[in-house]
């Protein structure tokens, strides 16, 4: 089967640099990239003339529900959302039931993903069982069965000792330790619903401080320094974790951290509901549960942090935390509400905010979306060039549109940005150089 | 432009004439309770008291009605519209005149009627206006009338009454 | 007068403006004279149904509104719950949808979650009316101390409030502040720095400086009250939150509490409120909710006429003081 993408915008992973390429793809692997001249008959043309063409993003931080949670989403539909987002390759969560923490689990959800899933995902296995913080996993075995990573997410690994034993061991097993950073002490019982502020003491709600991730986080790094362990910053959101890892760079401990679209892009406001964010008088539209995700929305200055902290490569990775929830769980007040932003459909729009705004370089976005989380897999994507898998995206970077969400193919409903006006949206993605999600407006394909 | 109707002799002579009626009609000041319905009705009410007391020597007892949460009709001025009642007697087995400046679609007197029948069970209610205009939208009919004054729905009657406005009189604009 | 805005709810006190406030005054003053009346029942409401939905405790709150809604005729339904989900699994959505259908024409809501009110409000059609929401607000208390304190001092406009106890949990403490500074007060928190919400007071940031009333913080006694014309002390329960926040019920009764002793910092003029109820011995002593200083008994006593106003003002028939 062959495929050629011709005249687009070509940024291929490896320089810096967007080039108008052809690409050539042959029974779904990259066969070259240049100018590339038409023979035979036999050969589907995809026309990106004025398009980006990129490695297919990949996510390495999102929640599928399935097995467990199918109602706020299953593998088929969140695969779907992903694909409709760029996405090419995703990674799971272990918030699963049972949880991802034993060799059969494991088993069991590859298989429900060979079944249902439409681009690829690898599963995350949990450090310890069930999550619980106590005893660590059998990591070598989880590794066996395709674990790209370890983590308690939705659970802080609060335990030093733990956190220690477990980064020591990730040395053998090399694979990360992947932490949600959030000290259950400063974050008292794990009862803040919101940032930590004027804004929270306004609305009388307890508040998460910017503290209690980047006391963890810094525990968390002299302990990668002490043991050599591979470490993992999951969704960092506050200033102060920045600087943490200002000085881990210089000390030249290695770690890796990502961030999440909305916690580059929206700040606590959002509470304060969709629009008409006053802080002075509070809306009846205030309390607004789809703005309740771990972390916190935090404030403009965590947001310039951030951003710089991409531009400096401290942070080198975006990963979504695609987190769906049913309408129970958010059809609440904002203390009963689950944390959680369904965003697989709404990432692009979001950091390309940041494009069109020069905070940061096309070119650096995409790298976090696809080389960057590669390289910390470990694997074989990520790149457009000869022999890599064609996981590819088109994009087109200038159509205006706005955010519906009833039109999510996820069966998470909860984003904060429903009427928000994006400028660029995936036109078509690619697995393995099969269209698994084509835009139905007005593009050929 | 306001027109006088009445002028402030003839205004006192009405008065009179209805105190009169008022003791001819029930034989006498007995078990008689004068009600004045706010706000012009409650000094109507004491001046027929006082020409009563005057004519018989009797001083008839006079409370005072506010019906705002009774009515029916739905414009509510919270500074004007609500005065106190005052009703510090026994209501029970009297005769009951109600007192009003004007009588006009009759939804006040129905409604003092009902705000009465929360007070106690009076043997009877009878009814003293000023001045009937006409354009009754509810079957009353007043008892004791000082005039009658056919009017056209969108004119204004104002009865003025020297405790309240500083002059007495009927005035139609 | 009338009022500046339309009210489809009372979620909290910022939603009025000084005008709304003082009509709010001279309805509750009007219909105070239902309450000296001969007989105090009024049909002004009769037909409607008021469900209170208090999923915390209450006595005084409940049945103040239970009474204003039977003093105006109105049927009055009182539902209590935990306010999550029931032990039939029924959620607090479905539970205030179903009252609701059921024919409630307004819902008075108390829940220990803030922000409940507000999601309510926005998932139904029906008025809503804040009784007291978690540590975020509690407007009609508000309007009933206001009320209080203009029925016995008169302007507020440049009056001295000082504000005693647990900030931090203290939703009448966050409704007073930005009622009281509607109408021109100044205010004074004063606890220990444990207590203080911060954010809102000596913390508050350069960005939010006009987002908020200036809010005046001292954890020094004497100095709070030396130039009070009102001190409002706060219900400190230490068997639930406040110890948390605070070491030792001796330490805070040795500096903060309300007493013939520490009243002597104060001005004679100061007058005493407290929401209620009290904490005997803890933030106040017993004698003083008694003395000439006190507005305590008026604020119960308020509280009736204040919440009929705001009945009739949500729900009743009549079109208020239109043009």
């Amino acid at each position: 089967m062959k495929k050629i993408i011709k005249n687009g915008k070509v940024f291929d992973g490896i320089s810096n640099k967007i080039k108008q390429q052809d690409i050539l793809i042959i029974d779904g692997v990259i066969q070259n990239i240049g100018n590339i001249e038409i023979t035979g008959v036999d050969i589907e043309i995809i026309d990106a003339s004025n398009y980006i063409v990129s490695p297919g993003f990949i996510d390495i931080h999102s929640h599928l529900r399935e097995p467990g949670y199918e109602y706020k989403e299953t593998i088929a539909t969140g695969t779907r959302a992903a694909s409709k987002g760029g996405f090419t390759t995703i990674c799971a969560m272990p918030t699963t039931i049972p949880a991802l923490d034993s060799k059969d689990s494991i088993d069991y959800f590859k298989d429900l993903c060979q079944q249902r899933s439409i681009i690829k995902v690898y599963p995350i296995g949990a450090v310890t069982m069930g999550r619980e913080g106590k005893e660590i996993v059998e990591m070598q075995s989880l590794v066996d069965s395709g674990v790209i990573g370890f983590s308690d997410d939705g659970e802080p690994i609060h335990d030093p000792n733990i956190m220690r034993m477990s980064l020591e061991y990730s040395r053998m097993v090399s694979r990360p330790i992947m932490n949600h950073c959030d000290d259950r002490g400063i974050n008292y019982r794990g009862e803040g619903v919101m940032n930590d502020g004027f804004l929270a003491q306004r609305l009388g709600c307890n508040g998460i401080p910017n503290a209690a991730e980047a006391s963890m986080l810094s525990r968390d790094i002299f302990l990668t320094e002490l043991t050599g362990g591979l470490y993992h910053a999951c969704h960092v959101s506050a200033s102060q974790s920045v600087d943490v890892l200002k000085i881990a760079k210089e000390r030249g401990i290695n770690y890796s951290a990502e961030v999440t679209p909305h916690h580059l892009t929206i700040t606590e406001d959002f509470i304060l509901g969709p629009t008409d964010q006053n802080r002075k008088q509070i809306s009846e539209n205030a309390y607004d549960t789809f703005a309740k995700v771990f972390p916190p929305l935090r404030t403009k200055s965590d947001i310039q942090a951030l951003i710089e902290g991409i531009n400096s490569d401290l942070i080198s990775i975006i990963a979504t935390d695609h987190a769906p929830q049913g309408y129970e769980d958010k059809m609440t007040t904002l203390n009963q509400a689950a944390f959680g932003i369904s965003n697989f459909e709404t990432t692009l729009g979001s950091v390309l905010q940041l494009f069109h705004s020069k905070d940061i370089k096309l070119e650096k976005l995409l790298q976090c979306l696809t080389s960057n989380p590669a390289e910390f897999l470990g694997k074989k994507l990520g790149k457009l060039s000869k022999g890599y898998p064609a996981d590819i995206v088109i994009l087109d970077l200038n159509e205006e549109w706005e955010v519906d969400i009833s039109d999510f193919v996820s069966l998470g409903k909860n984003s904060p940005l429903q009427g928000v006006k994006f400028k660029g949206k995936v036109l078509q993605t690619l697995v393995d150089g099969e269209i698994v999600y084509s835009d139905k407006k007005g593009h050929d394909g | 432009m306001a027109k006088l109707i009445v002028d402030s002799n003839d205004f006192s002579r009405m008065l009179k004439r209805i105190s009169h009626e008022i003791l001819e009609k029930n034989s006498g000041p007995d078990k008689l309770i004068l009600i004045g319905m706010h706000t012009r009705g409650v000094p109507l009410a004491k001046r027929i008291s006082a020409f009563i007391e005057n004519i018989e020597g009797i001083k008839i007892p006079t409370a005072q009605l506010d019906v705002s949460f009774y009515r029916d009709d739905t414009d509510l001025k919270i500074k004007t519209d609500i005065n106190p009642t005052i009703i510090d007697l026994n209501i029970n087995n009297s005769n009951v005149i109600l007192i009003d400046d004007v009588l006009f679609t009759g939804r006040s007197v129905r409604a003092a009627m009902d705000a009465l029948m929360d007070y106690g069970r009076p043997s009877s209610i009878q009814l003293s206006v000023l001045v009937d205009r006409g354009h009754r939208e509810l079957p009353i009919s007043p008892d004791y009338v000082g005039k009658n004054i056919p009017t056209s729905r969108n004119e204004k009657v104002n009865v003025l009454i020297s405790e309240i406005d500083g002059k007495d009189g009927v005035e139609i604009s | 007068m009338i009022l500046d805005n339309k009210l489809n709810n009372l979620l909290d006190i910022d939603q009025l403006t000084k005008n709304d406030i003082l009509y709010i005054f001279e309805f509750a003053e009007k219909l105070s004279l239902i309450l000296n009346g001969p007989v105090k029942k009024v049909p002004v409401l009769r037909g409607k149904t008021i469900i209170n939905y208090f999923s915390e405790p209450s006595t005084r709150t409940r049945v103040s509104f239970e009474n204003a809604g039977k003093i105006l005729s109105a049927d009055v339904i009182n539902v209590s719950s935990s306010g999550s989900s029931d032990e039939k699994g029924e959620s607090f959505i479905n539970a205030v949808q179903t009252l609701e259908s059921i024919g409630a024409d307004i819902l008075i809501i108390r829940h220990s979650d803030s922000g409940a009110p507000y999601f309510v409000a926005r998932n139904i059609q029906i008025p809503v009316i804040n009784a007291g929401d978690g540590s975020h607000a509690h407007p009609t208390q508000t309007l009933i101390d206001l009320y209080t304190v203009y029925k016995s001092i008169g302007e507020i406009e440049g009056l001295n409030l000082t504000i005693l106890g647990d900030n931090i949990h203290s939703r009448v403490s966050r409704s007073a502040v930005l009622g009281f500074s509607t109408l021109g007060a100044k205010v004074t928190f004063c606890s220990p720095t444990t207590m203080n919400a911060n954010f809102l007071s000596d913390n508050i940031s350069k960005e939010d400086i006009d987002n908020y009333p200036a809010v005046i913080y001292t954890s020094n006694l004497k100095d709070a009250l030396s130039e009070s014309d009102l001190i409002m002390t706060l219900r400190t329960q230490f068997e639930r939150k406040a110890s948390l926040v605070f070491p030792n019920i001796n330490e805070y009764t040795r500096l903060f509490k309300l007493s013939n002793e520490s009243l002597k910092y104060a001005p004679d003029k100061a007058k005493i409120l407290h929401p209620g109820p009290m904490n005997l011995g803890v933030e106040i002593d017993g004698y003083l909710s008694e003395s000439e200083r006190s507005l305590i008994n008026q604020q119960v006593m308020n509280s009736v006429a204040i919440r009929m106003a705001l009945l009739i003002i949500l729900i009743g028939e009549h079109t208020l003081d239109s043009i």
